[in-house]
């Protein structure tokens, strides 16, 4: 049961007390949480609650928007995020991430997933074609595209480019992927793909995903965590947590009280 | 509806200013002046189409207004195609004579020998706009990418107001103070000069140009290059900039289409030569300066020129926006 598979592994992400303002306005209110190794962790929440905003601190994109602020502890193997001596451009090569709209860049589909390999010092042809071919089939796209990989990426269906996006990110080898409400462009049938590609992931990083679907959260997640408002209110086993919720408003909401 | 009647009140107190300057100079016979009768044709239509509403039930004054309204856009939006064609027709038509051969390949003749032609001027133009867009070029671009990339707040916004304003400024103005900067130091006329004046007209318009197409690509881009753990400078370089590039490459087209046919920051620049020009520390002539030479001198045959000399420029900066279109129609499905 994925209640059991969720325990006794060890931490990947650990946040204590992280505070996080936009200007005067406080998104993130003394979030506690960890995130265990080589699993699958959603989170939850109405619109506005902070849970992107958490999801953006952990690969320090929020350093990218004016007039910010992060306060408290946030950890990636026990080591300081946030510490002086972190370069951002570093953290982000083992903290990947997929983003809620596909974006392709605009050029071919192998330079799509060449790209990140290359920034980080991959120059051998033959050790790039081998990066993208297994990321291509590690995203369960390669069938798809191997015949016109040199076609523009943004030629591709909607489904297509998220997969093209997380070929992308796990070409670099992170070992941490976020992703943020990565099916919400999606239809049906593509988000069930991006499912069976997050669990056949899960055995080799460590997944974070916020989405709005409560059952994309139960389908695809070992662990999930409830925010509300800007504080998270619940973390827990996917299964027990949606079974024998342990708070009025996370028991509310994923009966679809509100939310 | 109080601008209306601002934009009314000024226009009418100007023609009423002119009625009045005319008959004080002509006496009451200029009551009869095209200006003057024009304002009674409409100050009578004006009148008729107020009493036509007094006599018409609501909703036929409201399809009367409708009808008339649509003739009157759809007539502006006629004329100002029009200006253009009668432009183009008018300078075709004058200039098709003298177009020849010897136009791009002779010299200048002194006054009352035939022949000659424009080759002077056209290789000037030529080296003109090619110093300014090396001048030009480089600055707009960077300074369009790091006002769009890298500045944050109040530089970004000092720089795009400087470069609205040097576009607004006059190009005689910029003429002189390329005068002042690049010529009396030197004591001689030069190309270098002259171009460099253009180039800094060229700078404010690709800035603009290219901020405008940077912003235009989704920040997803620069995001998603970020995230795989890009430098800021790699990510603009190597995402963001060719997404724009075809957008880039119009505005520059454009603003380089714009300066070849400057003539007022080359008039104490570049000055002008009879010569054949190729060294860019001497006066060089271009098109539009001998174009306005020969078009005030008493020679026929060199207003003739003058009018074929206008038709090249045209065609030049023609074919330089119509290339700019098409690669602009090509940019679209890029996304």
């Amino acid at each position: 049961m994925l209640a059991e598979q969720a325990v006794g592994t060890a931490t990947k992400i650990s946040a204590k007390n992280v505070d996080f303002f936009y200007g005067d306005f406080q998104a993130l209110k003394g979030i506690s949480l960890d995130i265990p190794d080589r699993k699958v962790t959603a989170l939850i929440g109405p619109s506005g609650c902070g849970k992107t905003t958490f999801l953006r601190c952990i690969n320090r994109m929020n350093d990218l928007i004016d007039n910010t602020r992060f306060a408290g502890s946030l950890t990636l193997d026990g080591e300081d995020v946030y510490g002086s001596d972190v370069d951002p451009v570093e953290l982000r090569r083992k903290v990947g991430m997929v983003f809620q709209k596909p974006n392709p860049f605009p050029m071919s589909i192998w330079e799509n997933v060449a790209y990140g390999p290359r920034i980080h010092g991959v120059r051998k042809r033959s050790e790039l074609e081998e990066i993208v071919e297994t990321s291509l089939r590690g995203a369960a796209l390669w069938d798809d595209v191997k015949d016109k990989l040199k076609e523009s990426g943004s030629a591709l269906s909607g489904g297509q480019q998220q997969r093209l996006c997380i070929a992308r990110t796990i070409a670099v080898k992170p070992e941490v992927i976020l992703m943020d409400e990565p099916c919400s462009a999606l239809d049906p049938i593509a988000t069930a793909r991006i499912e069976d590609l997050i669990a056949s992931l899960k055995s080799e990083f460590t997944i974070v995903i916020v989405t709005h679907n409560m059952q994309q959260a139960q389908r695809a997640s070992d662990v999930t965590a409830f925010f509300l408002h800007g504080e998270m209110l619940e973390i827990g086993p996917t299964y027990d947590l949606f079974m024998t919720p342990q708070q009025q408003p996370t028991r509310e909401y994923i009966t679809g009280r509100f939310g | 509806m109080i601008g209306r009647r601002i934009l009314g009140g000024l226009f009418l107190s100007a023609i009423l200013f002119q009625i009045y300057c005319d008959v004080r100079a002509f006496g009451a016979s200029a009551l009869l002046g095209p200006v003057e009768l024009v304002t009674a044709t409409v100050c009578i239509g004006m009148f008729s189409i107020n009493r036509l509403k007094g006599s018409m039930l609501g909703r036929s004054w409201r399809r009367f207004t409708n009808t008339a309204m649509q003739y009157v856009l759809s007539l502006s939006a006629i004329l100002a195609c029009f200006v253009l064609g009668a432009l183009l027709f008018y300078v075709a038509a004058k200039g098709i004579h003298g177009l020849s051969f010897h136009l791009f390949t002779e010299l200048p003749r002194p006054p009352g020998i035939e022949g000659g032609g424009m080759r002077n001027a056209i290789i000037g133009t030529l080296l003109l706009v090619l110093i300014a867009s090396i001048g030009g070029i480089p600055v707009g671009l960077l300074a369009g990418i790091y006002v769009s990339c890298f500045s944050k707040g109040k530089l970004g916004d000092a720089v795009r107001f400087s470069a609205d304003v040097l576009n607004g400024i006059p190009s005689v103005v910029i003429g002189l103070f390329a005068y002042a900067a690049f010529v009396l130091p030197f004591k001689h006329f030069s190309a270098w000069s002259g171009g460099l004046a253009l180039s800094i007209m060229m700078v404010p318009t690709i800035l603009r140009t290219t901020e405008e197409m940077i912003k235009m690509v989704p920040a997803s881009h620069l995001e998603g290059a970020l995230a795989l753990g890009a430098r800021r400078g790699y990510a603009v370089r190597t995402v963001v900039v060719p997404a724009a590039k075809n957008g880039i490459v119009t505005g520059v087209m454009l603003a380089i289409a714009r300066v070849s046919g400057e003539t007022a920051p080359l008039l104490f620049t570049a000055f002008g030569s009879g010569q054949l020009v190729l060294n860019p520390s001497q006066p060089v002539s271009s098109l539009t300066m001998q174009i306005y030479q020969y078009a005030i001198s008493p020679y026929d045959d060199w207003v003739a020129q003058a009018w074929s000399g206008a038709l090249v420029l045209l065609m030049m900066i023609l074919s330089l926006n119509v290339a700019a279109r098409v690669l602009t129609r090509r940019m679209s499905p890029a996304r």
